[in-house]
């Protein structure tokens, strides 16, 4: 196991590589995740203070 | 045409809803058989007389990430020309959708080549031709965000970065072919040609997986990213209002 970690000596080439893929594409769906939810809440209220003819 | 049906938001909008959580699976699985296959089932070295080391094994994210980039990139194109022929909203709304995936994925193979070049060439950078046109085409990705969001009007900012997308589309070809210099002497390419028929069968088919897995990843975000767009644009239409009823 300790070989599959050390690549041969070139485990910070190859980790960081793939680090970074990992973190930027994971950030990507929760940015989007995050950002559909938002809409969706920003809309709906939105939708309520016209409703009640802007009370809110 | 049953296939114009699905040009519609309203009709789009609840199909992408269902799409994107098969596409996550999809892209889980190949991904990880592609890693998998990767890091266990390949030889440790690359190439016959002078073979790279262990580090090669950064080729199976930065090939995938490379040809997604410039694959994006025709799809964007591609969205724009249909929105400015057809006029129609949601190839519009597509196309702004795959930009910002291009531009992470044009990010990606640069910094893992990056990672790559510095063991095996002994430096981080160097205006190679491929690296030069891949910088540009992330630029032409950021470009394409930053004029997109920078237009008020929705339409003519469609219009205007459809229009930058197009003309842009010929950084793909020179990226494509730039490892083929005619003279070394004027233009020094570090990447070689490709030699993928005398590639180790598993270290291809780990890298042709993990292409695949990236693309359904593609499909997965940009449907999610539309999904937001359609929303924001479709507000006052009564589809939308039921739909946020429903949210509550």
């Amino acid at each position: 196991m300790s070989e599959f970690f050390s690549q041969g000596g070139y485990a910070f080439y190859v980790w960081t590589s793939y680090g970074l893929a990992l973190v930027l594409l994971v950030a990507e769906v929760v940015q989007l995740r995050h950002q559909h939810r938002t809409i969706l809440a920003r809309l709906g209220r939105l939708m309520r203070m016209r409703t009640r003819g802007g009370n809110q | 045409m049953k296939l114009f049906r699905f040009s519609s938001p309203a009709t789009f909008y609840p199909l992408a809803g269902k799409l994107v959580p098969l596409f996550w699976l999809v892209t889980a699985v190949s991904v990880a058989i592609g890693l998998y296959w990767g890091f266990f089932e390949t030889p440790d070295r690359l190439g016959g007389t002078n073979p790279q080391k262990e580090y090669y094994r950064i080729i199976f994210i930065h090939v995938p990430v490379a040809w997604m980039s410039m694959w994006l990139y025709l799809v964007l194109a591609g969205w724009s020309a249909i929105g400015l022929v057809f006029n129609t909203r949601l190839s519009f709304m597509m196309a702004s959708a795959t930009a910002p995936t291009g531009a992470i994925f044009t990010f990606i193979a640069l910094f893992t080549g990056s990672f790559w070049g510095q063991p095996s060439w002994g430096t981080w950078w160097d205006w190679d031709p491929r690296l030069t046109s891949e910088l540009i085409l992330f630029f032409l990705y950021i470009g394409y965000i930053a004029l997109h969001s920078a237009i008020d009007d929705p339409r003519r900012a469609d219009k205007a970065s459809a229009l930058l997308a197009i003309v842009g589309l010929v950084m793909v070809p020179i990226i494509f072919w730039s490892i083929n210099c005619p003279d070394p002497n004027q233009c020094a390419a570090l990447h070689q040609r490709s030699s993928m028929s005398k590639m180790d069968g598993n270290i291809l088919f780990s890298m042709l997986i993990m292409t695949f897995g990236l693309w359904m990843y593609s499909f997965a975000t940009i449907l999610m990213r539309v999904r937001t767009t359609i929303l924001t644009r479709e507000a006052e239409t009564t589809w939308v209002k039921e739909i946020l009823e429903k949210a509550e």
